[in-house]
């Protein structure tokens, strides 16, 4: 700019020089600039005017610093603090409604921090933990399916070991080596894993009794955990107890639960050609099984994961060639042991692991929650602003600079924020318990103990919090300018900010409204899935487990039992088959066999569940065992085998051996439960119950279910003296995946409250703010003729218009989230309609409305002539 | 004694001052100088003196008008105290006696 001297060094200048001689100097600067810019031009001018600010870059010209360092700071931080507590003593509606909110999304934060917490420390106490990796592979199918699993063919880990010299040490593991023991004639489930030796080189679990080397020289010994010594044999020395497969306890591990990713119970140990490797053809020639074996390997220390990586790429090509009989191709990779727990999730994991999509989960709950409640903090204490700015205003006009008012705004949060941080802190005391007993999934990552390290976590989170809540106020109020205070020609720019806040409210508003419809939409499902019909009887029906041995003259002596209506033996809970189970050929073309579900069940089948039938019979009542089975099937399998229900009964199924007559089509019966999708094709065949279990199914008079129950138990005791009569409910066993379902809604329920409540806390803050502020202004309408009515209609338009912005933006969200995403997953989906959405947004629409007009409602009724009498 | 002592420069500074009465500022007295004798300073130099001047107490300063000729900048005048008229004398009184102790023999033989 011709006339001016360069802007840079005048801002340079102005920068570093003491403000009271910036004027002066910059002056006395200007002043010979512009002669020389006449005399010499303005190139001369530049260089004369920037050498002369370089040298006035000296000690008497430079900004001292605050001399008040210490004391000054110590003493200013005192008056913020005691600033603070006043402000929060006297707008106590305010500071309860910010200090609830916060506390409520810091509790839900908590947990979510708790779990992230323990989740990075999982598998630390290791020695040496970050040169332990995993090795996973990828495994690609012939049909291109390409899928990471934890497990590997257990050849390849054998290979491993020979192969890879930059590996000091590889484990072996294999899961799937569970034990019961037998307590009080209850046997108690154990699930357990087979190592190698070189298991105890690699982890460190804190051994608590006995060697747990000592399993290696005796084949019949295994360790335990506490937990299960605990929980099986309290009070008692659990070394040498006995499982029922006949297994010696020879030490016990501390548990492995929130301390490793690994998970076990109790620990067995793994011979050479041991179980899987018996068969020597198998051995050799296949390379399918990759379901079971996990290899874990320790790094030298001059080696680096790369280098592992490198080696595994030969490696995964050796593997390949080998004879291979699914043509599967694996691609081996290396997975350090840390990273396992937030990594990418793979099958057959062998423990807990939360996958970087669960870590993305936390953080978003946490940062929504979070959000929600800084929201209400900007927006009221914003809010809040047009009464402090009198308060700014003289603070700056007396001196304080913009950082010391930002510290003061600062400390304020930060007081508050402590507040709700303990506040929050003994909700998340109280909840704990609950939650680890709510979701035990979840709760697999969640450490109930608080220590210093987490409590000091969460008060540097709080901070961080309280910092981010209230930076945009402090900034907000800093910026204030005290001359515009008291010189009212100079007009407020506040606009940009109240659009701000009506997007931050409609924002609150949409969340809640759609967690609101998205609870709805899952309370009707459940309801839906839990009345949708199975198709066959289950009140009044037990299930009793046994074994083949006993299993017929368990029959008949229940049969005995005064009340017991009718015994069926099947090998499966109808309603809960599992997969797979019998193959026939296809009758279509006969070459190809069909693999259905299947249920074993004898002549009295139909009498105990009471199933409907399309066509055709039940099983004839003198059925033998033979190698001609009469079958019931359901639709789905007609469809899979193009038969029309006219001609399905008569037809024949054959295997090899067997010869399946379909004697009648059942009505609806379902297969699985209800989250499985649609229902599969299954058939119910005549004769003992071959496979897996022995389990009768029992229908009881309703009228003496007490007495009932006493005879069977005499009945089940002279049989089994050893063991305890556990029977169960048919209803309750098949509503479990229900409870499991519904234990997942609560915690979703819990959350959707807690963000409600938070906007509602909002909501309330901004109508109390509104009513305190425009006491005059009704007044004065009131004065000059407004009826009730159009006040109230006035005071309501800014919380109407929001709640249906946030309906046109949540219910189609909402749907689509619920119909896409959720619903999709059930047999019996959940199609919702309008009236459902209606119902969410009057349900929030009314707690919103009621909320806000238990505030305006006071206002408008004011006698003007009382608020105005002073004016 | 660093505190008391006028230095060479400063007594330039001081005297240029006096010289411009009412009307000393920081530019004036900066080409007074170099008319006076030859000597180039820069504004920096001469902010400096006058700082330690005013902290001696040997000047005064006050802001002037806002002029034009310096993008509406004040220019800050500075006047001689009394103290400041003091040390000037003195220090030439102390000059006089030297000149006056030379023998008149020395100016003869140069």
């Amino acid at each position: 700019m011709k006339g001016h001297p360069p802007k840079f060094w005048t801002t340079l200048l102005k920068w570093f020089c003491q403000e009271q001689l910036f004027e002066e100097l910059q002056g006395d600067l200007e002043e010979v600039y512009l002669r020389t810019l006449r005399q010499t031009g303005q190139s001369r001018a530049n260089a004369f005017y920037r050498k002369q600010v370089i040298s006035l870059i000296r000690p008497s010209v430079f900004k001292k610093p605050r001399k008040f360092q210490k004391l000054m700071m110590l003493s200013l931080f005192k008056m913020n603090l005691k600033l603070a507590m006043r402000n929060l003593v006297r707008h106590k509606v305010f500071s309860a409604v910010n200090i609830f909110g916060l506390a409520a999304a810091l509790c839900v934060s908590l947990f979510m921090v708790n779990m992230i917490y323990t989740g990075i420390h999982i598998d630390k106490q290791h020695q040496d933990a970050n040169r332990i990796h995993r090795i996973v592979n990828y495994v690609t199918s012939v049909n291109g399916g390409k899928q990471l699993y934890a497990s590997l063919p257990f050849q390849a880990i054998d290979i491993l070991k020979e192969d890879i010299p930059d590996l000091e040490q590889v484990t072996h593991i294999k899961r799937g080596f569970d034990g019961s023991f037998k307590i009080n004639g209850m046997s108690i489930r154990v699930r357990g894993i087979k190592v190698d030796s070189a298991f105890f080189d690699i982890f460190n679990f804190q051994v608590i009794a006995g060697n747990p080397l000592s399993i290696f020289s005796d084949i019949n010994s295994v360790i335990i955990t506490d937990e299960v010594a605990d929980r099986c044999f309290p009070g008692e020395n659990p070394i040498g107890k006995q499982t029922e497969e006949g297994f010696i306890v020879k030490a016990v591990l501390a548990s492995p639960r929130k301390k490793s990713h690994l998970q076990f119970e109790m620990i067995g140990q793994l011979e050479k050609l041991g179980s899987g490797r018996t068969n020597q053809n198998a051995y050799e020639h296949q390379l399918t099984h990759y379901y079971s074996d996990y290899a874990y390997v320790k790094l030298k220390e001059s080696s680096s994961p790369e280098a592992l990586d490198a080696k595994l790429e030969s490696f995964s090509e050796k593997v390949n060639t080998l004879t291979n009989f699914d043509k599967h191709q694996y691609r081996f990779v290396s997975q350090p042991l840390t990273n396992i727990i937030f990594g990418e999730v793979s099958f057959n994991e062998p423990g807990t692991v939360v996958g970087s999509d669960g870590l993305v989960t936390f953080l978003v709950m946490i940062t929504v929650m979070l959000l929600l409640a800084s929201f209400n903090y900007t927006n009221l204490s914003v809010a809040r602003a047009t009464q402090r700015t009198k308060e700014i205003g003289i603070r700056k006009v007396s001196g304080s600079s913009n950082g010391q008012i930002i510290l003061q705004v600062l400390c304020e949060t930060l007081v508050l924020s402590l507040f709700s941080l303990i506040i929050g802190l003994s909700m998340y005391k109280a909840f704990s318990d609950d939650f680890m007993t709510l979701i035990p999934q979840m709760s697999k990552i969640f450490d109930p103990q608080l220590n210093l390290n987490i409590i000091l976590l969460f008060v540097g989170f709080t901070f961080i919090t309280g910092i981010i809540a209230g930076t945009f106020p402090a900034v907000f109020f800093s910026k204030i300018n005290a001359l515009s205070l008291f010189n009212p020609r100079i007009k407020h720019k506040k606009l940009s900010f109240l659009t701000m806040r009506k997007v931050l409210i409609t924002f609150q508003l949409t969340l809640s409204m759609f967690c609101i419809m998205f609870m709805i939409l899952l309370q009707k499902q459940v309801t839906l899935l839990k009345t949708s019909p199975k198709g066959f009887e289950t009140e009044n029906r037990f299930i009793v487990r046994t074994d083949l041995a006993r299993a017929t003259l368990m029959k008949s002596a229940f049969l005995s039992v005064p009340g017991v209506e009718a015994v069926t033996l099947t090998s499966d809970i109808p309603g809960e088959l599992s997969n797979g189970g019998v193959s026939f050929f296809s009758p279509v073309d006969n070459d190809t066999s069909i693999i259905v579900s299947s249920l074993w069940a004898d002549e009295a089948f139909d009498e105990v569940i009471s199933p409907k039938l399309l066509d055709g019979r039940f099983f004839s009542p003198d059925i033998v065992d033979g190698l001609h089975k009469e079958v019931l099937v359901n639709e789905k399998l007609l469809n899979l085998i193009n038969t029309d229900l006219a001609d399905a009964v008569g037809t024949v199924l054959k295997d090899r051996q067997n010869e399946y007559k379909i004697v009648g089509v059942l009505d609806g019966m379902v297969s699985h439960n209800v989250f499985m999708g649609s229902d599969l094709p299954f058939m119910i065949i005549s004769g003992k119950a071959q496979y897996k279990q022995s389990i009768l199914l029992l229908k009881a008079d309703a009228g003496s279910l007490a007495n009932t129950m006493t005879g069977l138990e005499a009945a089940w005791k002279e049989l089994h003296p050893d063991d305890r009569f556990l029977p169960e409910t048919l209803g309750g066993f098949l509503e479990r995946p229900m409870l499991e379902f519904e234990n997942i809604i609560k915690v979703l329920r819990f959350l959707a409250v807690t963000i409600i409540a938070i906007s509602l806390l909002g909501q309330l803050g901004i109508a109390l703010y509104n009513a305190e502020t425009r006491t005059k202004e009704i007044s004065i309408r009131k004065v000059l003729g407004a009826q009730l009515q159009s006040i109230l209609r006035l005071l309501l338009k800014g919380t109407v218009i929001p709640i249906l912005i946030a309906s046109v933006i949540a219910a189609p969200l909402a749907h689509l989230l619920f119909t896409q995403g959720m619903a999709a997953s059930f047999r019996v989906p959940l199609r919702p309609g309008p009236w459902l959405f209606i119902q969410a947004i009057l349900l929030l629409a009314t707690v919103i409305l009621f909320v806000v007009v238990s505030q305006t409602w006071r206002v408008a009724r004011l006698d003007p002539a009382q608020t105005l009498r002073n004016e | 004694m660093k505190g008391t002592h006028l230095g060479e420069f400063q007594e330039l500074v001081l005297l240029s001052i006096g010289v411009l009465y009412p009307e000393a500022y920081g530019v004036g007295i900066k080409e007074e100088i170099y008319a006076k004798t030859g000597r180039k300073v820069t504004l920096s130099t001469v902010h400096a003196a006058l700082n330690r001047l005013e902290k001696k107490g040997l000047i005064k300063s006050e802001l002037g008008e806002a002029t034009k000729i310096r993008g509406g900048k004040r220019k800050r005048y500075l006047t001689i105290t009394a103290y400041g008229i003091k040390m000037l004398s003195e220090s030439r009184a102390q000059r006089e006696q030297f000149w006056n102790a030379i023998p008149k023999v020395v100016f003869d033989v140069n």
